[in-house]
């Protein structure tokens, strides 16, 4: 009993690996560069901007940002606020970067909420199968017959707006594609053997579930769920920019919008500039999301 | 051979309840039918059968995934529907055809073998590692595949780490689901030999489920012949190649064999394509395809026949039916 047959261990070289990534996935270092620095800016807000975001400055109103100045000669641009300041004298850049805090803690939150169940719901349809998988697809309908807006403006109007509000909402309405995917995704896995040898060791459910399933599932469900937390995101920002999400004066980027839009055709910049960390955001996530899609099909 | 023997199956069903489609109701599908089988220990049985014969159904019943819906299964003269699932399984273990879907991806070499002892709580860290360093030797793989993941493997490797993890918890029992067909021809004969070997070394006994009658003459001892769920043919290996009984299993023998596991069996030279199990045809199922079919087939099941260890289920055999059918044929 000698090992006869050849041994292909493939090798891996460590050198040229990160060089190979960009190349070949172009779209998904952008997306992680993007979502990276918008995560360490938010992370770092306080040591990125001498002012607070809540700060009103009553003499330096409606400031333009930094590059008006350069390109356009306008007088009142200054370096002091590089992205100008909003109609009550807040400093935008200030503003932007502890905004960030809030799409993030929402984008985080109550996708770990909603990835939570639907995971839950997913697997055990799938792994279970039969009457448990009937119970699931009867919970995944009735809850795609929920119209999330119009549950998130009854929400509000019950219970007024907050931060925790908006991520409850978004985290107890939106697991319905984590749970289809867990729910393909485990039915697949379930059918190998690998499944059938555990049982016949005599592990349990559970711990099949956990040791067996859910590792495979790491892949797919951080696929959805990033591309999940854009669609959180922007959520967040359409309620707070119809006033129903978080209240003012927090720096929400959706408030922000809101607040600029009366001076839309005198300070295009301040519906500009957080328009663009919205798009930037959200884009970073759709391309991870992708990028991730695309290397697991490999 | 002792009195008890490793594992006695009697009289098992396993019936599935199969949906005919929207609004069509749901009809019994009989997988394995009245299914009688003994092994003792140090034996290696043989279950062959074309895919569809219910032979994997059998498999799963003996492993206790999917219990018999009715008969009884004992291990050592136990009841395994007494055991626990776990002391159950610290004696039987399966290997299974695929190695490709029998290893977790995600799981290295190393934790897939030692997973057994971690389900049941075996040995500490270092006793664990030994038991993996000693069953890596045994089984002929190199140590330094512990951390590969399976699909760094080859399809043999791949077996032998599948084997390893059945035997590091020291089964006494062995269900191997074809576990040389999914492999290079080139690779088989290595994992049958080592089989072999583990069988005398370990004291195994190896109920091995195949399609491939080569791999029976090689390894079996003894073998039982399925079709449409029951055993239509049972005997030692020696008997059932020098002399076979049954139509269907003489066919079998008759038939070249193909070494690509996914033609199943090679064609028969029967007629008829296999038929479907949901509506197995009457009297014994083997009928519309048998070549020496006569009056009674369709409308009788057969008996089963046991004379010196050979037992079978044909009415060619039985002598009443036979001395029945030769008077009323005579009247003619
Ligand atoms: S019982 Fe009749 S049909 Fe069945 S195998 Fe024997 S001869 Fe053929």
């Amino acid at each position: 009993m000698q090992p006869s047959e050849p041994i292909p261990l493939r090798e891996t070289r460590r050198r040229g690996r990160l060089a190979r990534v960009i190349v070949e996935r172009p779209g998904l270092v952008l997306g992680m560069l993007i979502l990276g620095l918008i995560v360490l800016a938010a992370i770092f807000a306080p040591y990125l901007t001498p002012y607070d975001p809540y700060d009103q400055d009553i003499m330096s109103r409606r400031l333009p940002p930094v590059w008006n100045g350069w390109f356009l000669g306008d007088p009142q641009a200054t370096m002091a606020h590089p992205f100008g300041t909003d109609n009550v004298g807040r400093d935008y850049w200030a503003r932007l970067v502890y905004g960030a805090r809030i799409s993030l803690i929402v984008g985080f939150v109550s996708v770990a909420i909603s990835g939570f169940i639907g995971s839950v719901v997913g697997i055990s349809a799938g792994y279970f199968g039969g009457k448990v998988d009937l119970a699931a697809n009867f919970l995944i309908q009735t809850r795609l017959a929920v119209p999330v807006i119009l549950v998130a403006l009854a929400a509000v109007a019950a219970f007024g707006g907050s931060l925790q509000m908006i991520i409850l909402i978004a985290g107890l309405l939106l697991w319905d594609r984590a749970a289809v995917v867990t729910r393909t995704v485990t039915q697949q896995i379930a059918k190998r053997d690998f499944i059938k040898a555990a049982k016949a060791l005599g592990a349990s459910d559970l711990r099949i579930i956990l040791t067996e399933i859910l590792p495979n599932l790491a892949a797919p469900l951080a696929v959805i769920l990033t591309v999940e937390m854009g669609q959180v995101i922007l959520l967040e920002a359409s309620l707070s920019f119809l006033g129903l999400g978080i209240p003012p004066p927090a720096p929400s980027w959706g408030l922000m919008l809101a607040e600029a839009k009366e001076d839309i055709f005198f300070a295009p910049w301040a519906i500009a500039i957080p328009g663009a960390a919205l798009f930037l955001l959200v884009l970073s996530t759709s391309l991870v999301g992708d990028g991730l899609q695309k290397s697991r099909e490999r | 051979m002792s009195a008890e023997p490793m594992i006695d199956v009697r009289r098992i069903n396993v019936t599935f309840s199969v949906s005919r489609g929207f609004m069509a109701g749901r009809k019994p599908l009989r997988a394995v039918q009245e299914v009688d089988l003994v092994a003792h220990a140090g034996e290696t049985l043989a279950i062959v059968g074309e895919s569809g014969s219910g032979k994997t159904t059998l498999a799963n019943a003996i492993l206790n995934i999917h219990p018999p819906t009715s008969g009884e299964i004992f291990l050592d003269g136990r009841a395994v529907r007494s055991l626990g699932r776990k002391e159950f399984a610290r004696q039987v273990q399966p290997v299974f055809q695929d190695p490709y879907s029998s290893l977790n991806p995600r799981r290295s070499v190393g934790a897939t073998i030692m997973q057994p002892l971690i389900v049941h709580g075996i040995g500490d860290h270092v006793e664990r590692e030994q038991k993996l360093l000693r069953i890596l030797d045994l089984v002929g793989l190199p140590r330094r595949v512990v951390n590969a993941l399976p699909h760094q493997l080859s399809g043999g490797q791949r077996q032998r780490v599948a084997i390893a993890r059945a035997l590091i918890i020291a089964p006494k029992l062995l269900v191997c689901d074809e576990p040389t067909s999914a492999l290079d021809v080139s690779v088989q004969a290595q994992i049958l030999n080592l089989l072999q070997d583990l069988r005398t070394e370990l004291g195994l006994t190896y109920i091995l489920i195949t399609h491939n009658l080569a791999v029976v003459e090689h390894i079996a001892s003894r073998v039982a012949v399925m079709y449409l769920g029951r055993i239509v043919e049972e005997a030692s290996v020696e008997d059932l190649f020098r002399a076979p009984k049954h139509p269907y299993t003489i066919a079998l023998l008759e038939s070249a064999l193909t070494p690509d596991p996914t033609l199943g069996l090679p064609d028969l030279g029967l007629s008829n394509v296999f038929p479907n199990p949901i509506d197995p045809p009457s009297g014994c199922h083997f009928h519309p395809r048998c070549n020496r079919t006569f009056a009674p087939c369709s409308r009788v099941a057969p008996r089963s026949i046991v004379s010196d260890g050979h037992r079978l289920e044909c009415h060619l055999y039985d002598p009443d039916i036979m001395s029945a059918h030769n008077a009323h044929s005579g009247d003619l």
